[in-house]
């Protein structure tokens, strides 16, 4: 088991687009109504690339936030895309049977060529969808795919609403970690721009440590720190500045690396791991990889009440990462007991 | 140089949660709450069932982990016993255990036939409070209180028996590995299921009791010493317990031997049945169990204050800087509150010094307020003066006021006990001292705050106290947050020539924690906007109460609410707010006014009151009483206005507290709005 792995990233604008395969069985991504929903398909569809099946996972809470008549439009634009796409509601609040989208899965053949695109997948499900890909028998590597948004919409005070209501911390299935691990926790934040999510983490776990993790270098200057600031009130009553670390937003293995010092951190200090992706989708895709290699660790997520319909506009650089599943060494692949 | 860069400094309040600290540090900082609740530590460890319920903070874990015998292990040590004959002589030991929610919420998965998470979640249970009997053993056994090959053996071979293994048991590492395999089934199972079918295959699947229930009269029959000891199952945060999961507990205590007790603690509100897993069968409250409430806001402050400046005073003796400076008395680092100083203060600062005066606008012309103000001034004293200006208000004399005033200062000066009490109309000396001292001070500073649009310093001991609402985690997160003020505020030499936290630094950390405790309660998880607005709503109608310029029922912070009245709706929320301490219940019920029915009172949480600017402690008087439909707009933005101030009243008020002073009637007419004062009175 890996503590730390080589980046497979490349820019899709440059040398990118040449890693990218003729076809796929497979390609899952999200509805949304932000810019970069369906970029990656577009351009996947532009390309003239075989697309075996297309499946777009449709979140309630977000689809039913929207009230504009122009995200609508957009939301539904997918239609227009061309190839025969499937659409699965799910619910990231209701999302503890993953049965759905792994017999999707399960029906492809050893070897099968999956494109992923998180974009606009709600963090659990980048997780759950990592989980239910593992289960393929003899694949070899996914394409996963981002699109950074051009910029996030924020509040005049400079808040940036995601989400909705206030949150219930639940573990994401599949990665409920040790029962039977030491009691005290070392968990790590993977920060967000929303400030009270962190803190409903923290208060829910009660820690022994909190490492903090900063998207830095972020997807944009502007964005720099700006994590740190929402997080203001986590640093004032709970978390040390001195154990910030930092992982590049854009970047999924480092974020890898990164957990895997923790790792080794909480070992020393006898201390179970646990995640909590809030931040950028990139890290939460790292963070996944990292506990499907590491089944010890727990990954804990803030569900909000809902989510908002649209959160960013524009498009920002887009990326390919390989992602490698050797499977014959991923554990907790036999059945329990 | 500053506090920062010394090496023997630390701030004494920094963990303040019982949860994260370690075994030694809960031994050091335990307090026996026997102040908060109606028995104490003696108790703690023999009874059958204590159920201890309590806001978030009052202590419930800290009590929990004292029990433990990892703590209790700490304590025979100090004490230079076995821990053996400590755990005899003490009657039992606990075994500790908090499941978080999002762990519950996990044994709660896919809702799909064939798969049982009850029945997973039980078995569990079993295997971890096993876990706990078997580390206990092992620390026994690490003492040489237990001998390996002998008595360990023994209750080894006899733990395999009843957990159903093929091959005997010879060591407790063994067994302790054993019960680590079977939670990994129960793990995998847990992240498996949601992806595919997979298949539980346990060597042995428990239901509940059937290690708990065992596990404890193997062991008192084995070891010696330890024939009537108690074994405590802890467990903290019960209300996290689903209802299936509470029944599968309560079954459990239903059928609990003599070996075996239980200590759950939870938030009020936090228990959701007394039933059990037969549907015949509930727990029957003071046979099967006791139900400990920690008292909020209704301990003996004698008793509570003394209990937390003990908390306190084991903090400050555990860092050097306090011990070397000799500042180890939070009683005397906090000081006292000193109500004239505080607006002396307030005045000094302005530039108009006679503003509290533009009040007696709503009875007197601009040349007679000039006049007054002459007749009427006590510079040294602006309390007084607020004083003078209330009695002008309610149409005292002014003449009859300035010579009741002299008196007063004259008793003072000569050292007299001027404040005896007085019901006679008549104003006079003893009358003032005793309206000053016993009915208004604190009031008149208040109202003196909001004319000048400032806000009432909270500091001192006494006063933080009663900030902590009857919450001794409110307490020293208040504690906290001053020293950490203090830090930042003061050199090392300053703080020790000083010896107290000055009372602005104070006051700072007391608005600080309000804030956060305002803010916290957006993020509680059920009614969290219905939450908001109340704790806004209500800390809105009292603060009118304390703006008052003719002080009609000063101090109002109460509410008088008859729960059965309310819907299922406003119930729920009702049970929210007092499980999240947003108000809290005063175990008395009381008149809500002349002539009204006894109801339930609750007080907002005091902890808020310097967001509002209202006073801290409770007063007899009048309650903003509420209906159902009242209550629930008080969870709404809409809100309730001050059931006991005129309208005309709360609008005027409004524009001299905005500097916009309205009509204003001649002296000698009765104004609009002493009518409706008058008509409130009658």
């Amino acid at each position: 088991m890996p503590d730390h792995v080589f980046a497979r990233i490349w820019d899709l604008e440059t040398t990118g687009r040449s890693r990218l395969s003729k076809n796929y069985d497979l390609f899952i991504g999200g509805c949304g109504s932000d810019t970069r929903a369906y970029s990656a398909l577009r351009s996947l569809v532009k390309k003239r690339t075989s697309l075996g099946e297309v499946l777009l996972l449709d979140f309630a809470q977000r689809s039913s936030a929207i009230v504009d008549a122009s995200e609508r439009a957009q939301y539904d634009s997918y239609e227009s895309i061309g190839p025969r796409i499937k659409v699965q509601s799910c619910s990231p609040l209701e999302s503890r049977d993953m049965r759905g989208i792994g017999s999707e899965l399960l029906g492809l053949p050893s070897g099968a060529k999956v494109a992923l695109d998180i974009s606009v997948l709600t963090k659990p499900y980048i997780f759950a969808v990592m989980r239910a890909i593992s289960e393929i028998p003899g694949l070899g590597f996914v394409h996963v795919l981002y699109t950074e948004p051009g910029r996030y919409l924020h509040t005049p005070s400079g808040t940036y609403p995601f989400s909705k209501g206030p949150y219930r911390v639940v573990d994401i299935p599949g990665f409920a970690g040790r029962l039977s691990g030491p009691k005290d926790v070392l968990l790590v934040l993977l920060l967000g721009f929303e400030g009270s999510a962190s803190k409903a983490v923290f208060e829910e776990l009660t820690p022994a440590k909190v490492v903090p993790v900063n998207g830095f270098p972020s997807y944009l200057l502007h964005y720099k720190d700006e994590s740190i600031v929402q997080n203001d009130p986590l640093f004032e009553q709970v978390a040390a500045i001195e154990d910030l670390q930092f992982a590049p937003a854009a970047n999924p293995f480092e974020t890898f690396n990164v957990l895997g010092d923790l790792k080794k951190e909480a070992d020393q200090l006898q201390l179970s791991l646990v995640i909590s992706p809030i931040g950028p989708k990139p890290m939460a895709l790292g963070a996944a990889l990292f506990c499907l290699h590491h089944p010890e660790a727990r990954v804990v997520y803030p569900m909000p009440a809902s989510y908002e319909g649209k959160v960013s506009t524009d498009l920002g650089k887009s990326w390919l990462y390989e992602v490698e599943f050797p499977t014959a060494s991923l554990p907790g692949k036999s059945s329990a007991g | 140089m500053s506090l920062r860069s010394d090496t023997s400094y630390r701030n004494p309040f920094e963990d303040q949660n019982a949860l994260q600290m370690n075994p030694s540090r809960v031994y050091d900082l335990y307090c026996d709450p026997k102040p908060l609740l109606d028995r104490g530590e003696a108790d703690f460890f023999r009874e059958k069932a204590i159920f201890f319920e309590g806001s978030r903070g009052c202590g419930k874990t800290m009590v929990l982990r004292h029990l433990s015998f990892e703590v209790q292990s700490i304590a025979a040590k100090e004490n230079g016993v076995r821990l053996l004959d400590h755990i005899q002589a003490k009657g039992g030991v606990g075994f500790y255990l908090r499941i978080d929610n999002a762990r519950l919420l996990s044994f709660q998965g896919p809702k799909r036939p064939r798969i049982p998470w009850a029945r997973l979640f039980e078995h569990y249970f079993e295997l971890s409070v096993a876990t706990s009997f078997v580390q206990l053993l092992q620390l026994l056994q690490s003492r040489r209180e237990i001998d390996p090959d002998d008595l360990g053996r023994k209750i080894a071979r006899s733990i395999g028996d009843v957990l159903g293994t093929e091959v005997p048991f010879e060591s407790f590492q063994e067994i302790d590995h054993h019960i680590f395999q079977e939670l990994r089934k129960v793990e995998d199972f847990i992240n498996l299921s949601p992806y595919r079918e997979v298949q539980f295959n346990p060597t042995r699947a428990f239901r509940i009791g059937s290690l708990t229930g065992e596990l404890p009269r193997l062991i008192c029959h084995l070891v010696e010493p330890l024939a009537d000891a108690k074994f405590l199952i802890l467990i903290d945060e019960f209300e996290n317990f689903s209802e299936a999961q509470q029944r599968a507990l309560n079954s459990l205590i239903r059928s609990a031997g003599p070996n075996l007790g239980f200590r759950l603690a939870m938030r009020r509100e936090g228990l959701k049945t007394l039933g059990t897993t037969r549907p015949s069968e509930t727990l029957r409250a003071n046979s099967d169990f006791r139900r400990a409430t920690f008292k909020d806001v209704l301990v003996k402050e004698g008793e509570y204050r003394t209990f937390l400046e003990r908390l306190a005073d084991k903090r400050l003796a555990r860092v050097p800087f306090f011990v070397e400076a000799g500042l180890t008395s939070i009683r005397k680092i906090l000081g006292e509150e000193d109500d004239e100083e505080e607006a002396r203060r307030l005045i000094e600062r302005k530039k108009d010094k006679t503003l509290h005066f533009e009040s007696l606008k709503l009875a007197y012309t601009d040349p007679e307020i000039a006049k007054l103000k002459e007749s009427l001034r006590c510079p040294a004293n602006p309390l007084l003066e607020q004083l003078n200006i209330l009695y002008l208000l309610r149409g005292r004399d002014a003449t009859e006021i300035q010579r009741s005033m002299t008196e007063y200062l004259r008793a003072v000066e000569a050292g007299k006990r001027t404040h005896r009490g007085s019901t006679a109309p008549k104003l006079d000396g003893t009358k003032y001292g005793w309206d000053y001292i016993h009915k208004y001070k604190l009031a008149l500073l208040f109202r003196l705050t909001f004319a000048y649009k400032a806000q009432k310093e909270y500091y001192g001991f006494n006063v933080f106290c009663f900030l902590s609402s009857g919450i001794p985690r409110n307490f020293i997160n208040l504690c906290k947050t001053a020293f950490h003020q203090a830090q930042f505020t003061l050199s090392e030499e300053e703080f020790k020539k000083l010896g107290t936290i000055p009372p602005d630094i104070q006051a700072e950390a007391a608005r600080k924690e309000a804030e956060v405790e305002l803010t916290n309660i957006a993020s509680i998880f059920q009614f969290a906007n219905e939450l908001s607005w109340l704790a806004k709503n209500l800390g809105t109608v009292f603060a009118e109460y304390h703006r008052d310029p003719y002080l009609r029922y000063p101090e109002t912070n109460t509410l008088a609410l008859d729960p059965g009245s309310l819907d299922d709706y406003n119930s729920s929320v009702l049970r929210a707010a007092v499980m999240n301490s947003v108000i809290q219940p005063k175990r008395r019920e009381q008149k809500s006014g002349p002539g009204l029915s006894i109801l339930p009172n609750y007080t907002l949480n005091r902890l808020l009151c310097p967001v509002f600017n209202i006073s801290y402690r409770t007063r007899g008087g009048i309650l903003e009483r509420y209906s159902d439909s009242e209550f629930g707009r008080m969870c709404r933005e809409e809100g309730v206005p001050p059931h006991h101030l005129p309208a005309a009243y709360r609008r005027s008020a409004r524009r001299l507290a905005a500097g916009r002073p309205g009509q204003v009637p001649q002296h000698g007419q009765q104004s609009t709005l002493d009518d409706a004062f008058e008509t409130q009175r009658r």
